[in-house]
């Protein structure tokens, strides 16, 4: 209403002054100002002063009116220049209408509004937990100090000896802490140091209500709850004493690897039934944090987590704890048969709470940690006791199906024991085969990329390099190059710098730093492969290690595979086994239809029609300009055993039809003479060039052969020219004859030298042969399955190419097939 | 109704069936020989057609029981499918691009194929055979390796089996059709013959892919059996059958068609499962089965091919 009443007044107000100026102006005009300055010199000054003033009011408004527009204001010195610059005025009006007319056609709702309205800017200023938003760049803190910098243990990430447990003293212990020291063997590699909690966890009975059904107890309202920080070490003294009183507590990790070759727990949060505590787990006094393992090892208090498998890693490596008395909420829902087995889903499921999981892959190295970041870290355990008690319950109502006897809940426990019971060993780089999850074997055997001897040995260079530089630095391996990045790398081996640049994109700043090292690397890798291995050879050999993930299961063993399964199970694998194929290859030999007209392989029709083919080859493939320089080049590959040609190089290279081509005096053409005569003339004889049918050894003679007929031609062409020539033939003869001798006895010395050398010069060429099949070979067995064929090869194609250029003189293609569509369907109507 | 060819007859004209021929002969239904676990066997040439960048023959044999009978009527008809491929040939100027192969698959009864006569226009039964056989092979071609580039599979069936035995036929019944179980096998010769006919004309596959059939079959007076590579006038009745495509060295499955009366999962009570997954993996077996044969004959054939080209 206010807004009403004093648009009105504004409306009024310019209304009057506009109404009082026209009129004004109108008045003024009516006088003859002209004929007044003239006859009454005491009003001049006047003029003059009121003129100067409405020009200056002109000029501010003008100026007011184009700030913020891209018109630029007319220039306005004197009375004229309005006369002159008319057209500026123009535009000026012009942008005012049009802006007066958009608000008019905002206000009438003709068009969307331009301007965010007041309830958009309050939404926008008050963005609440629930609403989904993209963390801001933040959160994902590229230049946040490194906090494991300031830790009592700072990383060194070079550590080989094996990973000793960081217990100072083992509550709720059977076996004493002393013995948990031992080396003992692992499955492969070094000597490893045992699970310390190993015989607790794997004597651990569960407490009797994990087996009982009871009503869920509901968890107390999220936005009327607080999370306890837990920053210091007495805060997390009176944590720990409130956790002993608990019955079961709920536990999440948030991790931080992006910036930490190993990794750094960044946050951990703990919730009972009544209260929640986030942990920041980035002091330095972190590792007295173990503290806890009074709470976490007791197996009288419940542990619920969510795919806990990297937790307990974590939580073994940064912080020295373990957990005795586990539950893993993802086993739970795994087993239950859940859609989908995410904490996200579970929330939704039971607590009907939205998880921002944006903030999952969020920096949690953040400090202070951000309202929204805290809040999400809370929720994963706020609610993860209530959706236990659901799960609880209904492993405890359905039968497993697997295995009737088992019960739904005893494998649940089962896999959660497995899974406390794993151990963190320090990640060794293993250079010479690649193994482990670090390793390039794991890599290279997932990418259906075969690599080049040169590729496969800069692959493995690089990979090594990316990891030293990630331990020296501290930072992941995927910070300082993507997987990509290395992949193209190995694929261009970039040798100067622009094509590095190339090929390695996204780019760190670390790998910017150092790609003249990186360079140096790949030049040097590729130099040495060469003579390395093959990696399809390397990659053969070292499968034996690890069991590849596209191993060919073969059939016919599947009988024996399933002998593990239970006695039913057997008895009808048995039963199968009489149906199984008979090695008897199941082949006739003759056709009903075809009778005795096809019984020999060798006789396929296939043979005339290749011969043909050869055939036509000859025809089509235009043979070279014969000279002097095409015999010296086949003596090179010619092996000791063809035939030494008899052919004189030099005669040949002087044939009549070529010399006179260069000799022609005058263009005169008779078209008769050019004919020639039918009868071949004596000296036409005598000159007759006898090496136009030479042998040339035997991948030649053909050639020659099936050119023969075009030489005739050639040959009858020139015989005008040859009786020129007759003169000048004889001298020549002499000086070719003693040319011929002299080719022959080189080409004799020759064929000796060659047949001491003979199995060098077979090698080489065999060598010579292998550099052609050096193309790619196809590896079928790693080749994409072409049922899972990802969509990505058409996306290639767009950009400015013209696909049809190159086929643009391909001959006529095959016509448009109809698709037959619709229809009535027999096999399909069932 | 074609106007461009010659046809035959409208009506059918299939010979007629004396009762004498059946009575002496005991042309009854059942008369399966082989074990269970054995499949017919297979004649599969390569190269047959010169005019094709690829081209196969396949036969199955036909149950030799009745190879002693002299009539012609009384015969069990046999398998018989040709098959050539076109291609790859450029695609035609106005066809939009495309990245890949493009593939086009036709299954063609001769007009003789069956004991009722077949028309030019295409039909139901082999707008599907070809819509499953462009599945199986769509599953193998390496498509990306040829660009706009589109290539033709024809597959012509010869001669294809018939639905129901002899007797049946003669008390009048509307036989001599081919539908139902016929075409199982039909479908699973055709995705074999197509193999070979695709490694004929030189086009990379990723794995040769065979087909195979597997059934229930229901003997008289006996329980339900499982057989291999069923042939349909074999048996009184078919109860379930499953045809697959099958990649062997890649344990993979381009094509299932499985019809008929069949539990998902074994019951666990039966000595032999009759179960839907069991079937699958007979299936799977006579797919090997027709593996192995192919590989000889491609082999052969290619040793045949190397030979002639390194005479000329």
């Amino acid at each position: 209403m206010a807004f009403d009443r004093s648009f009105k007044d504004i409306k009024d107000a310019i209304s009057s002054a506009l109404v009082d100026t026209t009129r004004t102006t109108g008045q003024i005009a009516n006088e003859d100002l002209a004929f007044q300055r003239s006859s009454n010199p005491s009003i001049v000054p006047l003029l003059e002063q009121q003129s100067s003033r409405l020009l200056h009011l002109t000029r501010r408004l003008i100026r007011t009116a184009t700030s913020g527009t891209d018109i630029t204001a007319p220039q306005i010195s004197d009375p004229e220049s309005v006369e002159d610059n008319w057209m500026g005025f123009v535009d000026v009006f012009d942008n005012l209408l049009e802006k007066a007319d958009a608000c008019l056609d905002e206000y009438t709702g003709v068009v969307r509004k331009l301007s965010p309205t007041q309830e958009e800017r309050m939404k926008n200023a008050l963005p609440s937990v629930n609403v989904k938003k993209r963390p801001t760049k933040a959160f994902h803190g590229q230049y946040t100090p490194k906090p494991q910098l300031l830790f009592a243990n700072v990383p060194t990430n070079d550590e080989s000896a094996p990973f000793k447990p960081l217990l100072l003293s083992k509550p709720h212990a059977i076996t004493p802490l002393e013995e948990c020291f031992t080396l003992a063997p692992s499955d492969e590699g070094p000597l490893q140091y045992k699970h310390p909690y190993e015989t607790e966890i794997k004597q651990s009975r569960y407490p009797p209500a994990t087996h009982v059904k009871s009503d869920p107890i509901p968890y107390l309202p999220f936005e009327e709850t607080q999370a306890t920080f837990v920053d210091t070490p007495e805060a997390m003294m009176s944590m720990l004493h409130e956790l002993r009183m608990a019955k079961e507590i709920a536990v999440d990790l948030e991790h931080h690897d992006e910036h930490s070759y190993i990794g750094i727990v960044s946050l951990m949060q703990i919730s009972t039934r009544d209260k929640d505590w986030v942990v920041d787990t980035l002091k330095p006094w972190r590792r007295e944090l173990q503290i806890l393992n009074e709470v976490f090892a007791d197996p009288k208090i419940l542990k619920v987590l969510h795919g806990a498998s990297m937790d307990m890693i974590w939580l073994q490596r940064d912080l020295g704890l373990y957990i005795v008395g586990l539950f893993d909420t993802f086993h739970a829902s795994r087993s239950l048969g859940y859609p989908k087995n995410s904490l996200a889903y579970l929330l939704k499921r039971f607590a009907n709470f939205d998880a921002a999981k944006q903030y999952q892959m969020a920096d949690w190295r953040i400090r202070p940690l951000p309202e929204e970041m805290f809040n999400y870290a809370r929720s994963d355990t706020h609610f993860l006791l209530y959706i236990y008690d659901n799960l609880r319950n209904e492993l405890i109502e359905n039968p497993n199906t697997a295995d009737p006897e088992g019960d739904l809940i005893e494998a649940v426990l089962e896999h959660s024991k497995e899974e406390a019971l794993q151990r963190y060993e320090i990640p060794i780089y293993d250079a010479q085969r690649g193994l482990g999850a670090s390793g390039w074997y794991h890599m290279l055997s997932r990418n259906p990329a075969l690599f080049s001897r040169e590729q496969f040995a800069v692959f493995k260079a690089v990979h090594q390099w990316r990891d030293d530089v990630a331990r020296q630095e501290d930072e992941s391996v995927h910070h300082i190059m993507s997987k990509n990045a290395l992949f193209n790398i190995a694929r261009e081996m970039p040798l100067d710098m622009p094509s590095l640049l190339g090929c390695s994109h996204p780019m760190s700043p670390i790998f910017r730093r150092r790609m003249k090292e990186l360079l140096g690397l790949v030049k040097e890798a590729k130099e040495m492969g060469t003579s390395g291995r093959e990696m399809k050879d390397e990659l053969a050999d070292l499968s034996q290690f690890v069991r590849p993930y596209y191993a060919v299961r073969p059939r016919k063993n599947r009988a024996d595979q399933r002998t593990a399964d239970t006695a039913p199970a057997k008895e009808e694998e048995r039963a199968l086994e009489g149906l199984m194929l008979n090695d008897r290859l199941a082949r006739a030999d003759n056709s009903d239809f075809w009778g005795s007209t096809i019984h020999k392989p060798s006789k396929s029709p296939r043979g005339p029609k290749v011969q043909m083919y050869n055939g036509n080859l000859r025809l089509a493939l235009p043979l070279p300009q014969l000279s002097a320089e095409i015999f010296e080049d086949s003596k090179s590959t010619r092996t000791a055993a063809t035939e030494v040609p008899r052919t004189d190089a030099s005669a040949r290279a002087e044939h009549q039809y070529i010399k006179d081509r260069g000799v022609k005096e005058d263009d005169v053409f008779v078209v008769k003479q050019a004919g020639g005569s039918r009868k071949r003339k004596a000296a036409d004889l005598i000159n007759a060039p006898e090496p136009i049918s030479p042998k040339l050894g035997d991948g030649t003679t053909e050639g020659a052969d099936g050119d023969a007929g075009e030489m005739d031609v050639q040959r009858s062409k020139s015989n005008a020219d040859d009786q020129i020539e007759v003169n000048r033939q004889p001298q020549t003869t002499a000086a070719q004859k003693h040319l011929r001798r002299m080719e022959k006895k080189r080409l004799k010395r020759e064929k000796s030298l060659r047949e001491a050398a003979g199995v060098a010069s077979n090698q080489e060429y065999v060598a010579s042969n292998q550099e052609y099949g050096e193309l790619e070979a196809f590896d079928y067995s790693n080749a994409q399955s072409l049922l899972h064929a990802s969509r990505e090869n058409g996306s290639d194609m767009k950009g400015g190419v013209n696909p049809y250029n190159k086929s643009r003189d391909a001959p006529k293609g095959m016509r448009k097939t109809k698709k037959d569509v619709g229809g009535r369907s027999l096999t399909f109507k069932v | 109704m074609d106007r461009r060819r010659v046809n035959g007859p409208a009506g059918g004209t299939a010979p007629p069936v004396y009762a004498s021929t059946l009575t002496g002969k005991t042309a009854s239904a059942a008369n399966r020989t082989r074990q269970p676990n054995e499949i017919r066997k297979i004649f599969v040439k390569t190269g047959l057609t010169p005019s094709a960048s690829g081209s196969a023959y396949l036969e199955l044999e036909s149950s030799p029981a009745t190879h002693h009978s002299k009539s012609l009527t009384n015969r069990t008809p046999a398998l018989k499918l040709t098959c050539t491929v076109h291609g790859p040939r450029p695609l035609p100027r106005s066809a939009p691009f495309s990245p890949q192969l493009l593939l086009s698959t036709r299954v063609k009864f001769a007009p003789f194929a069956a004991r009722q006569r077949r028309g030019y226009i295409p039909d139901a039964s082999e707008k599907d055979l070809a819509a499953h056989l462009e599945t199986a092979l769509r599953g193998v071609l390496i498509g990306e390796r040829w660009p706009k580039s589109g290539v033709d599979v024809v597959v012509t069936v010869l001669e294809g089996e018939e639905d129901c035995p002899l007797e049946a036929l003669a008390e009048g019944n509307q036989g001599g059709r081919i539908g139902g179980w016929g075409l199982m096998s039909i479908l699973s010769g055709c995705i074999t013959v197509a193999s070979a006919a695709v490694t004929d004309a030189g086009i990379d596959c990723v794995d040769l892919i065979t087909g195979g059939v597997a059934a229930i079959v229901r003997q008289p007076s006996a329980p339900l059996q499982l057989v291999l590579d069923p042939c349909p006038s074999d048996h009184e009745e078919i109860v379930a059958a499953c045809v697959i495509g099958y990649l062997q060295s890649r344990d993979e499955v381009t094509e299932l068609w499985a019809k008929g009366n069949i539990s998902p999962s074994s019951s666990g009570k039966e000595t032999k499962p009759l179960c839907f997954e069991t079937l699958v993996d007979l299936a799977v077996e006579a797919a090997n089965g027709a593996r192995r044969v192919l590989v000889e004959a491609i082999k052969e054939s290619t040793e045949a091919k190397l030979e002639s080209s390194a005479v000329g």
